[in-house]
C-alpha cells in the first residue's frame, strides 16, 4: 500500500517522463497541472515540483518566462529543504532568463516583466545569505558566483566556462540593450564579489561554507582572472585568521582545500604575475602541516 | 531526474578498484546502501611475485579475466598471498573495474581511502562541467591497501555512512557528524564539498 506521498509522487513522476524526455511538446500543457502541487504538505512533492520547473526550462527555454514567478514563489517556502532546491534551480534559471533577454532587443511588455522578475529573484536569493540555514547558504554562494560571473567580462585568459551550454557574460550583454543596464550589471558584479569576500571573512562562518566561498572565488579567478588578485589575498587573509571554533582536523580540511585551489591557480597562466605570493602562501602551508605533509607542500612549491 | 527521493548514494573510490573499494562495496551494499565502487589509477595493479613486479591490467580487463590469469601464471602463490580469494569475492559483486574519471552517475557523498585519491577525486570534479549546481560530499578516510585494514576501513566507511544518511539535512550537521565520527574511530578524516 503506496502512501499519499508516494502516490503523488509515482503520478509526477509518469507525467515528468512523458513531457520531459518523451514528448516536450506537451510540457506547456502539463505544467499548470504539476506547479499545483507547489503547496502540498509533503516537502519531498514540493521538491519535486522544483525539479521539474528547472528541468522544464532546460527543454523550453521560452518556459522561463511563466517559470520565473514560480520560483519567486517558492523562494518563500517554509521548508529549508526545499528554498535549497528553489536556490540552485535560480542559479541555472537567472542565467537562462537573462540570455534569453540578452538576445532580444525591444522594450516589449513580457521583457519588462521579464527583467522585474529576474531582479526581484535576484534579491529574493541573495537576502538569504543570512538565513539560518547552512545548505540555503552554501546555494547562495553559488548564486552569488553565478552573479559574479554572469556580469563580469572574461579576457583572452579566462578558463572556458564550466557551463558551455548555458554560458553568459558581460560582454555578450549588447551595450546598448534597451532594457540591460550594462552598467549597472558590472557594477553589481563588484558588489556581489565585496558581498561574497566579506561573508568568506567572517569570523563566524561555518566551515562547509567556507569550503563552498573557496572553491567559488578559485572559480571566479579561474575563469575571471582579473579578480587573481583578490582571491589570492582573500585566501592568504583567510588561513591565517581561521574561526576559532574549528577542531583541529576541520582546519586542517580547510587548509588542504584552500592548498588544492591554490594548486590549480598556480598552473593558470594569469597567476604568474603573482608567483611571489602564492610561494608564500605554499611556504606558510609547509610549517603549518603534520610532518608527513611537509615533503609533499614543499614539493609543490618546487614545482612551481 | 528520476531520483528525486532523499537517497543518499554512496561512491567509495580506492586507486585500483580492487581490495579497499570493493570490501567498502561488497560491505554497505549488503547494509542497504545504495553504492558503487571506483579506482582513480591509470591503471590496475595487483601485487606480483615481487614488490617491483606487480600484475597490470587495463580497467577494462574484467575480474573474471583477472582471476584466469593469476591462476595461470601463478595458482599457488595468488592463492597464498590472497590476491584469487580478493578477485573470486570481487567477481561476485560486479563485471569488471571502473574507473571514477570515467564515470557520470551523481553521488551524495565520495568516500577515498587515501589522501592520494582524494585529491584526485577533487581534481576531477574541478575539470568537469559543471551545470547542475548539486552539491557532493567528498570524505576521505585512510585505509592501508591490505586485506586487514580494508576489512575494518569497510566497516568505518559504513558507520561514517550511517551517521550521514540519518541526517536530515547533512550539510548543517556534517561537521557534528565528521567530529562525531572521529571521536568514535580515532581516525582522521579529510572533507570537502564540491558542486555537480
Amino acid at each position: 500500500q503506496l502512501s499519499e506521498k508516494e502516490e503523488k509522487l509515482d503520478s509526477l513522476r509518469q507525467v515528468q517522463e512523458l513531457v520531459i524526455n518523451r514528448d516536450p511538446k506537451l510540457l506547456s500543457s502539463f505544467l499548470e497541472e504539476v506547479l499545483s502541487y507547489q503547496n502540498d504538505r509533503s516537502v519531498d512533492v514540493r521538491k519535486f515540483v522544483v525539479v521539474f520547473v528547472e528541468e522544464a526550462g532546460k527543454k523550453d527555454t521560452e518556459l522561463v518566462f511563466k517559470l520565473i514567478p514560480v520560483l519567486s514563489y517558492m523562494l518563500q517556502d517554509e521548508s529549508p529543504a526545499v528554498v535549497k532546491r528553489v536556490v540552485q534551480a535560480c542559479s541555472l534559471l537567472y542565467k537562462m532568463g537573462l540570455k534569453l533577454l540578452s538576445l532580444q532587443g525591444g522594450t516589449s511588455e513580457v521583457l519588462v516583466d521579464l527583467w522585474k522578475g529576474l531582479c526581484e529573484v535576484k534579491k529574493q536569493v541573495l537576502a538569504l545569505i543570512s538565513s539560518s540555514n547552512d545548505g540555503v547558504r552554501t546555494m547562495v554562494i553559488k548564486f552569488m558566483e553565478m552573479v559574479i560571473l554572469v556580469f563580469s567580462q572574461k579576457s583572452e585568459l579566462s578558463e572556458a566556462s564550466r557551463n558551455l551550454e548555458f554560458d553568459l557574460s558581460l560582454e555578450m550583454i549588447p551595450p546598448d540593450h534597451d532594457i540591460l543596464p550594462v552598467a549597472d550589471l558590472r557594477a553589481e558584479c563588484g558588489m556581489t564579489l565585496q558581498s561574497l569576500l566579506s561573508f568568506a571573512a567572517n569570523s563566524t562562518i561555518t566551515r562547509i561554507n567556507l569550503m563552498t566561498c573557496i572553491g567559488s572565488l578559485s572559480n571566479i579567478a579561474r575563469q575571471r582572472p582579473t579578480f587573481m588578485s583578490t582571491v589570492l589575498q582573500a585566501f592568504k587573509s583567510r588561513y591565517e585568521t581561521l574561526p576559532t571554533s574549528y577542531s583541529k582536523s576541520h582546519v586542517m580540511s580547510v587548509i588542504k582545500s584552500i592548498k588544492m585551489q591554490l594548486q590549480f591557480l598556480s598552473r593558470h597562466a594569469a597567476s604568474a604575475e603573482f608567483s611571489g605570493l602564492i610561494a608564500e602562501i605554499f611556504s606558510d602551508f609547509a610549517e603549518m602541516l603534520p610532518d608527513g605533509e611537509k615533503g609533499k607542500a614543499g614539493a609543490l612549491k618546487r614545482t612551481r | 531526474l528520476g531520483n528525486m527521493a532523499s537517497e543518499m548514494k554512496v561512491a567509495v573510490v580506492c586507486s585500483s578498484n580492487q581490495n579497499r573499494s570493493m570490501e567498502a562495496h561488497k560491505y554497505l551494499s549488503k547494509k542497504g546502501f545504495y553504492v558503487r565502487s571506483f579506482g582513480t589509477n591509470g591503471h590496475v595493479k595487483i601485487p606480483g611475485p615481487a614488490a617491483n613486479a606487480p600484475n597490470i591490467y587495463s580497467f577494462e580487463t574484467s575480474y573474471d579475466e583477472i582471476y584466469r590469469d593469476l591462476i595461470a601464471k601463478d595458482r599457488q602463490l595468488y592463492t597464498q598471498n590472497g590476491m584469487l580469494h580478493m578477485v573470486e569475492r570481487n567477481k561476485r559483486i560486479k563485471l569488471k573495474p571502473e574507473r571514477f574519471q570515467d564515470s557520470e552517475e551523481l553521488f551524495t557523498v565520495i568516500v577515498t581511502c587515501e589522501e592520494r585519491v582524494y585529491d584526485q577525486v577533487v581534481e576531477n570534479l574541478e575539470s568537469r562541467s559543471c551545470s547542475l549546481g548539486q552539491l557532493v560530499h567528498i570524505v576521505n578516510l585512510d585505509i592501508q591497501d591490505n586485506h586487514e585494514d580494508a576489512t575494518l576501513g569497510a566497516f568505518l566507511i559504513c558507520d561514517l555512512c550511517q551517521l550521514m544518511k540519518e541526517k536530515d539535512d547533512l550539510e548543517s550537521e556534517i561537521d557534528a557528524v565528521i567530529s562525531q565520527f572521529e571521536g568514535k574511530s580515532d581516525r582522521p578524516v579529510l572533507h570537502t564539498v564540491a558542486f555537480y
